[in-house]
């Protein structure tokens, strides 16, 4: 078994090992290095620009994140509760955005982004990831809420009152568990992606990390010790919220795909 | 049980609306109450809509025309793009490759996951610890991931040269630079990167297992493999159905490693459907067939999860 953790930990100290040794010394990229320095570092944050791109990464996760969940929260409250046809219909409508492959969407969004001027710009990202999340956070949140006792909800309406009041200070507040679960699984895929960004940004001046590497590697093809510099920078902010709350992570993840 | 205003205003004059009172006013109240406002579904659809919807079925139309992306005109050809794609050689290597990538990352990830999540439920002492490890590839960017592997990969990279190090430079490969091998490097990759997912999805089944279930046929007379492959093994049905799910769809969709590691080369040995619809439409502005490509891609993903959909369900009312 630790056998095989190894297999699992040594491409990641490699990556570690390499971003903070001085490149030139090594007898092997998994002897460890004799002097780290952070040299890589400042000079990858430096010629690859990454302060802009971390800026631009967090500025899209974040609003993305925030209008995900609150239309979907809003949105998967009638979808749960009301047992219509319509009801019914559009949820599968919307749960059919899970299997459907995302590239039968993209060229003509792209065209749309195009004509609307949007192309390039973080706002297109977000537009996009609204849309593209949407389904996913729905499927958790209307999970959550059917299996959730609606006597809070129905004594709060006997109260007096009105439904959307009963959501807003009744329901909403009971979804922190679950709305946990959607923030994790967006902000690793939206952190984390690279077509998407990669076709609506473009080589405009605005760019996330992944494309940041993504055209730095371009630019410094085997400056490997630079290149992982750049890597560990964006791939950091992730792994400390992972190992900061592992287990619920990981359930978030398991239990995000039951049904 | 008295009456109560619904949603109404509090100093209206009761006493009247007791007099009005309707035949059945306790139904009347369950079925207001039970309606939240259908209108809350509207801002998410619309960006859904918007995102998704309208531009898969515009994609659907684009595929039936010779677009270039550029001009204005988009003339209708009908199949014809559909006909290109049986017929030409790159397309047809192109889907046989999707197809062995998809099943090797399948095996691989049900094998792995399986066997992490086997070992890691009982065996070890310090198995939160590895769960942690085993996992932590998931969070990673793919793009990094890639790029990673491509260095221990590359001809002069980390595996070769430890490889010789200790004696064994009959096993250094060409590991992405021969068309034979790439293909089965990327998927290796692919597997180590989700290997973690599939454990946890396997162990969450193993724990809804009661013990006493197990114990009961370890009482019974029945040995390890046994109960593992009458017992464990159907109970976890539900868990194999999530990890084939995922899989399949993380498969045929594969673009981002394959993209950093080869860019479907060499040779197009490593190209899938979704690497080609790229160079297609990006490269090449052949926006039609692109779409095509997208379309047969959507298809073959949708009969697939729908009857790994229509399996699980059957599982679940037998279970």
């Amino acid at each position: 078994m630790w056998i095989l953790a190894l297999l699992f930990v040594l491409p990641i100290y490699l990556l570690f090992n390499m971003a903070f040794g001085n490149g030139t010394t090594q007898a092997h990229p998994l002897v460890p290095t004799g002097h780290p320095t952070f040299h890589n570092f400042t000079q990858a944050w430096h010629t690859g620009d990454l302060g802009p791109s971390l800026l631009i990464s967090l500025f899209v996760t974040v609003s993305s994140i925030a209008f995900t969940v609150i239309l979907s929260a809003y949105a998967a409250y009638p979808l749960a509760r009301i047992t219509a046809t319509w009801s019914r219909a559009v949820f599968y409508l919307v749960m059919l955005g899970l299997i459907l492959p995302f590239f039968i969407a993209l060229i003509p969004l792209y065209q749309t982004m195009h004509t609307l001027g949007l192309l390039g710009t973080p706002y297109a990202l977000i537009v996009l990831y609204i849309g593209h999340q949407f389904p996913l956070s729905v499927f958790l949140y209307v999970g959550f809420l059917r299996a959730l006792p609606r006597d809070y909800e129905e004594s709060a309406l006997l109260d007096g009152c009105t439904p959307a009041r009963a959501f807003i200070s009744v329901v909403l507040p009971m979804l922190r568990p679950v709305t946990g679960t959607v923030v994790i699984l967006n902000a690793v895929q939206i952190w984390n992606d690279f077509l998407t960004p990669l076709l609506f940004l473009g080589t405009g001046r605005y760019k996330t990390l992944p494309i940041s590497i993504y055209t730095f590697v371009g630019e410094y093809t085997a400056q490997w010790p630079l290149v992982f510099a750049g890597i560990v920078i964006c791939i950091l902010p992730l792994l400390v919220v992972y190992f900061a709350m592992q287990r619920r992570i990981m359930r978030g993840f398991s239990s995000g795909l039951k049904g | 049980m008295s009456m109560v205003e619904v949603g109404g205003t509090t100093d209206a004059a009761p006493g009247r609306r007791i007099g009005n009172s309707r035949p059945n006013p306790s139904a009347h109240r369950r079925s207001r109450l039970r309606n939240p406002p259908w209108w809350f579904i509207l801002p998410g659809v619309a960006f859904y809509l918007f995102v998704i919807i309208v531009p898969a079925i515009q994609g659907g139309a684009y595929s039936l025309t010779s677009w270039d992306g550029l001009s204005a005109a988009k003339k209708y050809i009908g199949f014809h793009n559909f006909r290109q794609i049986f017929t030409d050689q790159l397309a047809r290597q192109t889907i046989k490759q999707t197809l062995e990538l998809t099943a090797a990352m399948t095996v691989g990830l049900v094998v792995v996951g399986l066997g992490l999540a086997l070992a890691l439920h009982t065996l070890v002492k310090s198995r939160f610890i590895l769960r942690v490890v085993f996992f932590a590839p998931v969070v990673v960017a793919p793009v990094m991931v890639a790029y990673l592997w491509q260095f221990i990969f590359s001809p002069f990279g980390a595996l070769n040269s430890a490889l010789s190090a200790v004696g064994l430079q009959k096993l250094e490969l060409s590991w992405l630079g021969s068309p034979r091998v790439a293909l089965w490097t990327i998927a290796a990759v692919i597997i180590w990167q989700y290997a973690g997912y599939a454990m946890v999805i396997f162990i969450a089944g193993l724990e809804s297992i009661s013990p006493e279930v197990l114990e009961a046929a370890r009482v019974d007379g029945a040995n390890a493999f046994q109960r593992f492959r009458y017992m464990t093994f159907p109970l976890l049905s539900p868990a194999f159905v999530i990890v084939l799910t995922l899989a399949v769809i993380m498969g045929l969709k594969q673009f981002e490693t394959v993209w950093i590691m080869t860019t479907g080369g060499p040779a197009n040995s490593t190209q899938t459907l979704a690497t080609l619809m790229y160079q297609e439409a990006f490269s090449l502005n052949s926006f039609g067939y692109a779409t095509a490509l997208a379309v047969l891609l959507s298809i073959v993903v949708l009969i697939i999860s729908g009857s790994l959909y229509s399996v699980s369900s059957r599982i679940n009312r037998v279970a």
